[in-house]
């Protein structure tokens, strides 16, 4: 009898030390890392602008689990085929149907914050908004069926600001040297304008719902190539300030953001060669888009 | 891959000579036996129903197994092709080798085992290693097992090794050790006792080399935070068998300490799960009830592991396993960071000779399940807008389940011999699945099945079978309705027919038929059978584990044969 208690109590033992030799992290879980110095940012020349023109920043806020969303999304390439340069995309996960599911999440950080804040999934998807214009007035979400026409109505004004953007990548250290120069064709006074830089990825497969035949399968779309999906914000959600209400606009400003590409979404891994640096600028009391444009990332010669 | 040891090669030669020499499958005083079976498919595009053309036209799995005993020693091997894989298994199993070898023998109160190793501590919460061809599942633990049993009543076991991941090794380190005494005969005056008590313990311990992972921001204002990484995670077991009369209660508690990993979002909170079934059985009546709960037991010797492999524990399903068409349309799988669930079923027999029991009596089965999500509340202080990456994550109260209810449902069967030749089993089901939470797609849906299964004897070598059944829902695809008539000629032949129609699909164009007619030729241990026709995009499921079928058009060959 002796002998048999020995045996359990030889076994709780040996069990007790085994569940002791874990590695039992306490918090905080995060080591933050030296910031990376190996960036070697040289400002390049900028070319100069001969006629700018106004430019259009369409966001179209969408979610996978959307049916209806494919169908804009068409939309939206097709007008982007009709307006070329002058039309910027911007595919924004956020809301409802963007909701986690089946392995993947095209959810931002700075996506979901401007639909908190302009309240466009609200309105239900697909909606979008146009630089962002009469946000004051309310009147800023756009059915899909309304977006050619805001967008000529747009383009159609003079432009206060020119924007630029040049890319320097180095893809063996994931490097990414965004310089961007903003011009004031006009003077401004008294309005605080701030610079966003996000970066969009082009050709990510995954399923889409979808319910329109016309579009693909029904009801989902499981090879769907999702198009313009805006993956992270370089500056934050709101951007840097490249202007104060205390200013007056004078000399050109050129700022440089150093970036890892592959980093900035550590979900979703972004893929250099599909992805495109969108910059623009906006008025923080009216949230008017001034200017956009958009570079590659890699830019194929 | 397919860096086979060259002394397998031989031990197969060896093994395979004497079989053409000898009629009998002896060796050396000792015996082979073993199994092959290939299936192949033969595809044809269908857009109607989404299959998609396949290049290679027509694609096949096949496996041989060889095993040899003599006296206390024996050694295996499997031979795998998949060339190139059916349609629905990974693609990563593409080729031909031997990902499967073991020797094993026992010396007194010793047994080892070498090579690739099967093994199950418990119900397998805390370790399972497996392999279901169904599913396209093997994370077999190569490396080494030692049994030990210092007494009659102990039993003790322990492993040691990687992990197969298709035809290359996990890069975790596993171990484990796992005990098992029967109090009966450890303690002599307990031995007659009516109560009988197993009592049972295990550990497991994973280690995988540090690696970097970056805090899951999604965007770069947080660039550069490393997730700190536990490189040993250990988990434990204790569990409990008793059985009194005509009871018995079996439980089991697992708790895993922080496993940050791909599946549970990188949070550190422990894991726990716990199994818990009561049943009472006696002559023409049982019933069972089951308990379980799961919390963040997602168990990989991969951390950054997204897909079914490398799977160190096994999460068994509290939902009755269906195996009716209609039945298991929309099967549950077990979701292992988050479920809660409940289990219960009741069969009953009116007895023969009785007014409600006729000549031959009835088989009475009522069954329900019902899974919920647990009830979580995010840490205080930690919530990072949206994601739980790189935190504790959340707190939850062990006893209280979640609102969202993830499963249920309630099955009736009854069994009624009319004659001598004729029997049915009519069945009702009604299911609820959030197929949103348990596929990641679709809705809650709620559907009423229906299940006639007629069998009846023409003859003592002849019988026919034919399955009516309908499933009627608002959602997904809408009603369905199947059908399937078989004729089987003992002990060779087999031959059927069957159909489902998805009537009452919602898009009038996808209102389609999958028909399929299959026929067998058994003789002996051999066995081949050949179907053709449509089949469905859908799930299959063994056990709470599903793997997704696409959709398909053609002919399919099975060839099965024993020695």
């Amino acid at each position: 009898m002796k002998r048999n208690i020995l045996y359990i109590v030889a076994i709780i033992i040996g069990l007790s030390y085994a569940f002791s030799s874990c590695d039992v992290i306490d918090s905080p879980y995060v080591e933050k890392q030296e910031i990376d110095t190996s960036f070697n940012c040289v400002t390049p020349e900028f070319p100069t602008v001969q006629s700018p023109y106004k430019r259009v920043l369409l966001e179209d806020y969408t979610g996978h689990l959307c049916v209806n969303c494919p169908k804009a999304a068409l939309i939206a390439s097709d007008l982007k085929a009709r307006y070329k340069d002058t039309l910027v995309v911007v595919a924004v996960h956020a809301g409802f149907f963007a909701n986690p599911a089946g392995g993947y999440d095209f959810r931002t950080t700075c996506g979901t914050e401007w639909d908190d804040y302009f309240k466009v999934g609200l309105n239900g998807n697909p909606n979008g908004m146009i630089n962002r214009l009469k946000y004051l007035e309310g009147a800023h979400v756009y059915q899909p069926s309304a977006w050619n026409n805001g967008i000529r109505e747009a383009k159609n004004a003079t432009p206060e600001v020119e924007l630029q953007i040049i890319n320097d990548y180095d893809a063996e250290l994931d490097n990414l040297c965004i310089h961007t120069k903003t011009t004031f064709l006009t003077p401004i006074s008294g309005r605080a304008l701030n610079l966003n830089v996000v970066i969009i990825q082009d050709k990510i497969i995954a399923p889409q719902h979808n319910n329109d035949p016309n579009v693909g399968s029904t009801p989902t779309i499981e090879d769907y190539e999702h198009n313009h999906v805006l993956v992270g914000a370089v500056n934050g959600t709101w951007g840097t300030p490249i202007l104060s209400a205390e200013e007056t606009s004078t000399d050109p400003i050129i700022k440089t953001f150093p970036v890892h590409v592959k980093r900035i979404n550590t979900i979703n891994t972004p893929v250099p060669e599909n992805c495109t640096v969108v910059a623009f600028i906006s008025d923080l009391n009216t949230r008017e888009i001034l200017q956009v444009t958009e570079c590659k990332v890699v830019i194929n010669e | 891959m397919k860096t086979h040891k060259h002394i397998l090669v031989a031990i197969l030669l060896i093994a395979a000579l004497p079989m053409t020499v000898f009629s009998q499958n002896e060796i050396l005083g000792g015996r082979i036996n073993g199994n092959f079976q290939m299936d192949a498919q033969y595809y044809r595009p269908d857009s109607l129903i989404g299959a998609k053309p396949v290049s290679e036209k027509m694609l096949m799995n096949s496996w041989t197994n060889i095993i040899y005993t003599s006296g206390n020693f024996n050694a295996g091997m499997r031979f795998e092709t998949y060339l190139n894989p059916i349609n629905g298994y990974d693609i990563k199993y593409k080729g031909s080798g031997i990902p499967y070898w073991h020797v094993d023998y026992k010396t007194g109160q010793f047994q080892i085992t070498a090579g690739n190793i099967y093994e199950q501590f418990g119900s397998g919460m805390i370790f399972r290693t497996y392999e279901e061809h169904n599913l396209g599942l093997d994370n077999s633990l190569y490396g080494l097992r030692v049994k030990f049993r210092p007494h009659k009543s102990i039993d003790l076991k322990a492993i040691y090794g990687t992990q197969r991941y298709y035809w290359e090794k996990g890069p975790g380190i596993v171990r484990g050790i796992d005990a098992d005494v029967f109090l009966n005969d450890l303690i002599p005056s307990f031995e007659n006792s009516p109560l009988k008590i197993n009592l049972g313990g295990s550990f497991v311990s994973k280690y995988e080399d540090n690696e970097q992972i970056y805090n899951k921001y999604k965007d770069s204002n947080h660039p550069n935070e490393l997730l700190i990484l536990p490189l040993n995670v250990g988990a434990g077991a204790g569990r409990i068998n008793m059985i009194y009369k005509n009871f018995s209660l079996t439980g089991e508690y697992v708790r895993k300490v922080n496993d940050p990993n791909d599946k549970n979002g990188y949070i550190y909170k422990p894991g726990e799960a716990m199994l818990v079934s009561l049943s009472y059985n006696q002559r023409g009546f049982g019933a069972f009830i089951q308990a379980k709960r799961l919390d963040n037991m997602t168990f990989k010797s991969r951390r950054t592991g997204a897909d079914k492999a490398l799977d160190i524990n096994y999460l068994p399903s509290i939902t009755k396993q269906q195996t009716y068409s209609l039945a298991s349309l929309y099967p549950y799988a077990t979701l292992p960071n988050n479920e809660m669930g409940l289990q219960a079923q009741i069969n009953y027999k009116i007895k023969r000779n009785t007014l409600l029991g006729g000549k031959y009596g009835v088989d009475l089965s009522l069954s329900g399940s019902i899974v919920n999500g647990i009830e979580k509340t995010p840490v205080p202080g930690e919530e990072i807008f949206e994601t739980t990456n790189g935190t504790l994550g959340y707190t939850s109260s062990f006893f209280k389940p979640g609102k969202d209810n993830y499963y249920k449902d309630l099955i009736l069967e009854i069994g009624h011999r009319f004659t001598k030749s004729y029997k049915l089993i009519f069945t009702y089901m009604y299911q609820g699945i959030d197929n949103f939470v348990v596929q990641g797609h679709g809705d809650y849906m709620k559907a009423h099945i229906f299940i006639a299964d007629n069998s009846y004897r023409i003859t003592t070598k002849q019988s026919i079978r034919f399955e009516a059944q309908a499933m009627f829902t608002e959602q997904e695809e809408g009603d369905w309705a199947y059908a399937l008539v078989e004729y089987s000629v003992a002990p060779k032949w087999f031959f059927s027919v069957a159909n489902m129609y998805n009537f009452g699909n919602p898009n009038p164009d996808q209102r389609l038929h999958y028909p399929l007619v299959a026929m067998a030729y058994n003789n002996g241990a051999n066995r081949i059978q050949i179907s053709y026709g449509r089949q469905r995009k859908g799930v299959v499921c063994v056990g709470g584990v599903c793997r997704e079928m696409p959709a398909s058009n053609g002919l399919t060959v099975s060839l099965t044969t024993n020695f």
